[in-house]
């Protein structure tokens, strides 16, 4: 109960403000711009190319958005000092995290939702199906997901937004191109740094239109390490 | 020693230093972040440099740094009072877990599971075993390190009774939580389950297959070759159910299962599932289409066009096309391809015809052979020779069938066309706007679209989808009725494709409307068919671009215009229509349309949600 209280005020925060809706503008402006520039506009190209490069500017965005959206979470409640007003709360520091993490996730559905006229253009006019449209729009909830329960676990660490943002990035982009390295060390390393791409094994087959279990596993998994350990620094700071 | 390791060993002292000093640095935080640098130093003697020759210094440095911050540990222990001792001795103990990890790794190397005698599946599950568990140890230690020394950081004077059972209790969450993370995805991993939700439809039968079974003039039998409950098969039957509903009773289909049915699939040299098979008489046609489903999908989507192939290879002799040559004409070994006709030659293939050159060593200089079915002239650069254009006025008036394709900068072909009585513009047309960017330049003004189509059998289909299907003609020119032929007594003009009004023809090729290049309606193909004695029938298209590769490829308008421009003027108008194909679509737009969705997508709806978002918030403002 007290996780929607939490979630309904911090969506309130980003919509009852200009900085959510100039975010989303934007998203959208990029998203469309690329979406004409390196699909529809980009001379003749086959619908399913067109949908997945779709996907794939839109994946981009959502990794960025996110952490725009969430780097201010719980840093900005130290930083202004109603983190005190959070632990006398009888909301519970789970609850205080999963609401934030409801509350960005909510801003980015949004979002999602009015990109769909996008991949409506390309069913309209071209030969995809509307489960490859959801599956696509479902690998970017995933990886939105994953991406905001870092960007809340980052902020978690710091009173100040740039270095939480900053931190996020970092680790997003470690695990963007941590696979890299996954040849250049042994087991199981090797196989943890291959699996962990972020991008290359697991979204580029929601992107194609190909559901796999263990992507969702993967960013579930990331998902709950985030918020699990965002919890646990939130907890620790009643000690503090 | 090689320069290699010198630097091997200038960051080993490096790292081991500065794991060190953090220590000192920061006496209350820093003995755990040491101790995490000395495991660091040891994985990386033992891993990154397990060949080289800093491999032994880094890992017993790395063991020096590790043993050192336990007695520091122990130092501090020793020296704190009430609850900051039991803080510093609950990091011991987790430290010391934590260093086990070292231990429990040692038992995967070859050295031990050598001395231990284990090989093959042995050897694997003891590995595997233990290199599961040293991870999750060092971390499991590392993590209530970390935590624990925050805590004593943090209260370096009076520490609350609960900090530390809670900060144990974090890095033990936090550790069994990532423990538990790896198994999970390692089992999904293996044990993973996935679809495909890429576009995947089975074509239903097309027009022109259904046209074709419906005019069968003797049964003709489909043996499906699959076991049963086959996915493919159940795919397969209700497109072939649909064609015997089609065909009045002379379309037949078996379900057979290769292995059931030896003697039958001997005689039709079936040797596997996987199979369909046309059987009329004695004659048979046969392909494939895999019994897995996942292989199947590729055929699948384009099922109708081959059944079609095979229908037409078994129900309609083999016809003659030949195609006009010596005249630099646009060709199927075009390399330009604007002007190659390789596809047009692979579709009439499909569709039971052989395609044969025609020039002078062919005698095109006296006569058409006998066996022509159509004559293709595809605008020859170079006049044809005037024995040449009467020996084609010859054909035509015994009743032949001729596709001629006229371009800008080709020859007119006067003497040929004046016998059919219409005559061919040399100049582009162009248009402003109904255009399809291919340059993204001036040039595009010359590639016309237009879907406006006249009624004759030709352009029935389009006609039919004329809202959907647009017919590409990137450089085309008028086509215009001059009058009755050579030939005496009415002969029947229909226009097949006409310009749009705002269409001018570019007399000085500069690609801009000038005052004496008024805009109107222009014909853009038209068919002909010859009066009473001499019932020819012609195609004559302004634009032979419109049925080259790189066209045909893109405008699926342009294919139907193409093949049922043939079928017309072989007499198979019966026959006309699509061919269904479920294979993805190119998408290409006008320059209009680019025009409106540039402005919809890109600006149109984030100004929409900035103007939602102020309004929203202006009124909140206004409300407080």
């Amino acid at each position: 109960m007290y996780t929607f209280t939490v979630a309904r005020r911090d969506l309130g925060a980003y919509l009852h403000g200009y900085a959510g809706y100039v975010i989303l503008s934007a998203a959208l402006f990029i998203t469309g711009l690329l979406f004409q520039v390196r699909g529809l506009g980009a001379g003749a190209q086959y619908s399913h190319d067109i949908l997945e490069t779709f996907f794939e500017n839109c994946g981009g965005l959502v990794m960025i958005t996110s952490i725009l959206l969430t780097m201010r979470s719980l840093a900005e409640e130290r930083q202004m000092g109603t983190d005190v007003l959070l632990f006398t709360s009888p909301a519970s520091d789970l609850q205080v995290v999963l609401g934030k993490y409801l509350a960005a996730l909510g801003v980015l559905t949004i979002m999602l939702a009015l990109t769909v006229y996008m991949p409506a253009l390309i069913f309209v006019n071209g030969k995809v199906s509307p489960a490859h449209i959801a599956t696509g729009y479902l690998g970017l909830f995933a990886l939105g997901s994953a991406t905001i329960a870092i960007g809340i676990a980052s902020s978690s660490l710091f009173k100040s937004q740039l270095p939480a943002g900053i931190l996020a990035a970092v680790v997003v982009v470690t695990m963007l191109l941590g696979w890299m390295l996954s040849d250049k060390t042994d087991a199981p390393f090797t196989d943890v740094l291959a699996y962990v791409a972020y991008w290359d094994k697991h979204f580029t087959t929601f992107q194609e239109g190909r559901l796999h279990v263990r992507d969702l596993v993967y960013y579930g998994s990331i998902t709950f390490i985030g918020l699990l350990f965002a919890t646990k620094v939130q907890e620790g700071r009643r000690w503090a | 020693m090689t320069d290699y390791s010198t630097i091997q060993y200038g960051l080993t002292a490096l790292v081991a230093l500065a794991s060190l000093s953090i220590a000192f640095l920061l006496p209350r935080r820093g003995v755990g972040l040491s101790w995490l640098g000395g495991l660091a130093l040891v994985w990386i003697g033992q891993r990154l440099l397990g060949g080289g020759d800093a491999s032994l210094p880094a890992t017993v440095a790395g063991l020096l740094v590790v043993f050192a911050t336990v007695v520091l540990r122990v130092r501090s222990m020793t020296a704190a009072k009430d609850a900051a001792a039991a803080t510093e001795r609950a990091a011991l103990i987790w430290q010391l877990i934590g260093t086990s990890s070292i231990a429990v790794w040692f038992l995967t190397t070859a050295k031990v599971t050598d001395a231990l005698g284990y090989t093959g599946d042995a050897l694997d599950r003891w590995t595997v075993a233990w290199t599961a568990l040293w991870p999750i140890l060092a971390l499991v230690g590392a993590l209530p390190v970390l935590l624990l020394d925050n805590v004593l950081a943090a209260h370096p004077v009076q520490m609350p009774e609960g900090a530390r059972k809670h900060a144990v209790a974090s890095g033990l969450s936090l550790a069994f939580g990532l423990a538990l993370v790896f198994p999970v995805n390692y089992l999904a991993n293996q044990h993973d389950a996935d679809w495909d939700f890429s576009y995947f439809r089975v074509t239903r039968p097309g027009t022109s297959t259904l046209a074709i079974v419906a005019t069968l003039d003797a049964p003709v039998e489909v043996m499906l070759f699959y076991p049963p409950a086959n996915d493919t098969r159940e795919q397969l039957v209700p497109y072939f159910e649909e064609l015997v509903a089609n065909s009045g009773g002379k379309l037949t289909l078996k379900l057979l299962d290769q292995p059931s049915e030896p003697e039958l699939s001997k005689e039709l040299s079936v040797r596997d599932n996987g199979y369909i098979v046309l059987k009329k008489g004695d004659a048979k046609e046969k392909f494939r289409v895999d019994t897995d489903i996942k292989k199947a999908r590729k055929d699948l989507k384009k099922l109708d066009g081959t059944v079609q192939k095979y229908l037409l290879k078994l129900t309609r002799g083999k016809r003659v096309v030949y195609m006009l040559t010596g005249h630099n004409e646009a060709s199927p070994r075009e390399t330009n391809p604007f002007f190659k006709l390789n596809d047009v030659k692979t579709e009439l293939t499909n569709q039971n015809y052989d395609v044969k050159d025609f020039g002078l060593e062919q005698g095109s200089a006296t006569a058409v052979p006998d066996d022509a079915a159509l004559v293709i002239v595809a605008a020859p650069e170079k006049a044809l020779l005037p024995e040449e254009s009467k020996a084609l006025a010859a054909y035509a008036d015994k009743g032949g069938a001729l596709f001629v394709f006229a371009d800008p900068q080709r020859d007119p072909m006067p003497e040929l066309l004046s016998h059919l009585g219409v005559s061919v513009g040399t100049h582009p047309l162009a248009n402003n706007t109904k255009i399809i960017p291919i340059t993204n330049g001036p040039m595009d003004k010359a590639n016309l679209i237009s879907q406006r189509f006249g009624s004759h059998p030709v352009t029935a289909t389009l006609s039919k989808y004329a809202t959907k299907a647009a017919v590409v003609l990137p450089t085309v020119v008028a086509v215009s009725e001059t009058g009755a032929g050579t030939v005496p007594g009415p002969a029947k003009y229909t226009p097949l494709i006409r310009s749009y009004e705002d269409t001018w023809e570019d007399l000085n090729d500069n690609l801009v409307q000038d005052k004496d290049e008024p805009s109107k309606v222009y014909v853009m193909a038209m068919a002909v068919q010859g009066p009473e004695t001499a019932k020819y029938r012609a195609v004559i298209l302004g634009d032979v671009s419109a049925a080259s590769d790189f066209v045909l490829e893109r405008a699926q308008g342009n294919q139907v215009l193409v093949l049922d421009a043939v079928r017309w003027l072989v007499g198979d108008e019966d026959i006309a229509g699509e061919i269904a194909s479920e294979e993805d679509v190119q998408i290409e737009h006008t320059h209009e349309q680019d025009v409106v969705w540039f402005y919809a997508i890109i600006f149109g709806i984030p100004l929409s949600v900035l103007a939602l978002g102020a309004v929203i918030v202006r009124r909140r403002t206004a409300g407080a």
